[in-house]
């Protein structure tokens, strides 16, 4: 049905203009991307230490020996030349070389999303299942017994520290009553160590933890804006028409109330990587979170780099989605 | 037919005159709906408690937050040791009241300077408009584009951080949604009579945004500023169990719980009492934040 009405609306509107209005957007996102590569180049720029320190404690390296590997690097050129040079890698996809482990950062950094995906992917979908639902519910039976329990409840989840919130668990389920594993993503011995039920059952108490951060502010949203639908006219124009209730409710008004949940939830993608830094190290998930907390406490450079730049595209390409989706979903937006 | 004596007729007169002269301020009709709103004086009391409790309490105790005691480590709560003791004999209940001060204070005083910094960009970006808007919210965007955590960890590594740089860093990046509730406000308030009345009069701007904008902006700043001490409390809590923020031996509510996965099986309350001090703090305070935001806003007068 969505569907349908979209067609149509681009049939009446024209789709070069809402393809137009995407391009226009893509292109605004790039400037943006460029500010923050600029951002955390400097932030490269002012840590501690020197590429070349290491060779400074070589007994073998020559005064010639190290101003040739200043020359093969660039490391005696203008700041913005290096910048520039920094800039092409990241494009070209040489991401630099991990100080600790000797390892390309592009690949060191891949063999990390899977798993950073599976427990990304899974807190989203619960928080989506549990949230909506529950909001639409709270919204329905405003004032009455749920309502008044679970939208104050909502505020324990805000307020929650969500490391805290997987020690508790850890104490609760893994130590007290030994249900689940406390930590790690597959069973180090065992039968079916590292079947994909195994890693289920690993996954269970993060993903709980990482969905909490969304569950609350999504119940609350669609709560609001649910209500927000409820008052407005074509809702009353449709009661009036007669209409079975459940249509009005979950045709009419859900759809309507849903469509501002997608700009939320799409600004929510990239906050889900610092949650995903904390859950991690409090499970010692090896994701992306676990790599870059290692690279902090070994001062990782390039890894950092390489993190936070991925970090930083997402949350712009997050942005450039939500913009576009709304445009697109909202018949009202005019370009 | 109820036949009135004169004096119930005077009386019932009086009333009706009376309750015809209760005109509210919209001050005076805020504090009325706060006051109605069970969970924002709950959060209020909540606050005010815990504040005292961490500013008299450190005085009351015998020991010192840092002294390790080898012959106490992990000792089970006692008439000693009211909440037992951490991994290096530490008392616990002593270190989470001297924790509290430096979450406390660390909280409080980042929601503070952030508040001030988004309210002064989003005032100018407001009442100036234009180019100065464009140029200040694309800014506030960028700023909202970084990874505030990622972020914070990697500056904790360069610079290694002091609670004052904690606070300023914190700060710095999170006043862009402030900015950006001050700027509304401002572009709603610019075309009123009133603000265009001051400046037909020739007001200048640091006295048209000081006297006319910013007092009626008031209620967004205070509303902003209560939730987002709720927000930078667990910005500290968490940075600092990540090992990048209080450097221990200090004591913080995030710190604290940096070796609880290693004590919980023996000693669960250290795993358990601080982050249970977090909560409530930032529960209190986002309680209290949210019912100053129902009490500013007639239209959600719900009961």
């Amino acid at each position: 049905m969505q569907f349908a009405c979209l067609s149509e609306y681009f049939l009446r509107e024209g789709e070069h203009k809402v393809l137009k209005y995407i391009g226009k957007r893509t292109l605004q996102a790039i400037p943006m991307l460029l500010a923050v590569s600029i951002i955390i180049f400097a932030l490269l720029q002012a840590m501690p230490g020197d590429p070349l320190d290491m060779y400074l404690e070589n007994p073998n390296a020559t005064p010639e020996a190290i101003e040739r590997i200043k020359e093969a690097h660039g490391l005696d050129d203008p700041i913005h030349i290096q910048y520039l040079h920094w800039l092409k890698g990241i494009v070209t996809g040489d991401w630099g070389i991990s100080i600790m482990s000797r390892r390309s950062v592009l690949s060191l950094i891949s063999e990390r999303v899977v798993p950073t995906l599976q427990l990304t992917g899974t807190s989203f979908l619960i928080a989506l299942l549990v949230a909506v639902p529950m909001g639409v519910y709270c919204a329905i039976n405003k004032g009455k017994a749920f309502d008044n329990i679970a939208t104050p409840l909502t505020f324990f989840g805000i307020s929650m520290p969500s490391f805290w919130f997987g020690l508790i668990l850890q104490l609760i389920f893994a130590v007290g009553l030994g249900w689940l594993p406390s930590a790690g993503r597959t069973s180090i011995t065992g039968a079916n160590a590292g079947s994909a039920l195994d890693i289920a059952r690993h996954l269970i108490l993060p993903s709980i933890v990482l969905s909490l951060i969304y569950f609350a502010s999504w119940t609350r949203y669609t709560r609001t804006n649910f209500l927000e639908v409820l008052g407005q006219d074509f809702i009353r124009t449709a009661r009036a028409k007669g209409l079975h209730e459940r249509k009005v409710l979950f045709v009419h008004a859900l759809r309507n109330a849903l469509i501002p949940m997608v700009t939320v939830i799409m600004l929510d993608i990239p906050v889900i990587f610092s949650g995903a830094v904390i859950t991690e190290r409090v499970f010692a998930w090896p994701g992306m979170g676990t790599l870059f907390y290692d690279s902090i406490a070994k001062q990782d450079y390039p890894i950092l780099m390489g993190i936070l730049m991925v970090n930083a595209f997402l949350v712009i390409f997050a942005n450039l989605l939500a913009d576009i989706l709304y445009a697109v979903l909202d018949p009202r937006i005019k370009y | 037919m109820v036949a009135f004596t004169k004096r119930q007729m005077v009386d019932k007169l009086d009333e009706t005159a009376k309750s015809a002269a209760v005109v509210r301020s919209p001050f005076q009709q805020a504090v009325h709906r706060f006051h109605r709103n069970t969970v924002a004086k709950v959060g209020l009391v909540m606050i005010i408690i815990l504040v005292l409790i961490v500013i008299i309490g450190p005085f009351c105790m015998k020991y010192d937050p840092d002294a390790v005691d080898l012959y106490n480590v992990r000792a089970k709560p006692s008439v000693e040791h009211l909440l037992g003791c951490d991994d290096l004999g530490r008392d616990l209940l002593t270190r989470l009241l001297h924790g509290g001060r430096i979450s406390m204070a660390v909280g409080l005083t980042s929601a503070l300077l952030s508040i001030m910094l988004g309210s002064l960009i989003g005032a100018m970006a407001g009442y100036y408009g234009g180019i100065v808007d464009g140029l200040l919210m694309r800014f506030t965007d960028l700023v909202l584009t970084i990874p505030t955590l990622p972020l914070l960890m990697t500056l904790a590594v360069i610079f290694k951080p002091s609670p004052v740089f904690l606070v300023v860093m914190i700060a710095l990046l999170m006043w862009p949604s402030s900015a950006r509730l001050v700027r509304s406000r401002f572009l709603t308030l610019r075309e009123l009579d009133y603000v265009r009345a001051a400046r037909a009069t020739g007001e200048s701007d640091a006295r048209m945004i000081l006297t006319h904008l910013l007092p009626n902006s008031l209620d967004v700043i205070i509303v902003t500023a209560t939730l987002s001490v709720g927000n930078s409390i667990i910005m500290e809590s968490t940075l600092s169990f990540l090992g990048c923020g209080i450097n221990p031996p200090t004591a913080s509510w995030g710190n604290m719980l940096q070796n609880a996965q290693s004590t919980m099986a023996t000693a669960p309350l250290t795993a358990i009492a601080p982050g249970l001090m977090i909560l409530l703090t930032v529960l209190a305070f986002n309680f209290l934040g949210d019912g100053l935001d129902d009490a500013i806003d007639p239209k959600r007068d719900k009961r």
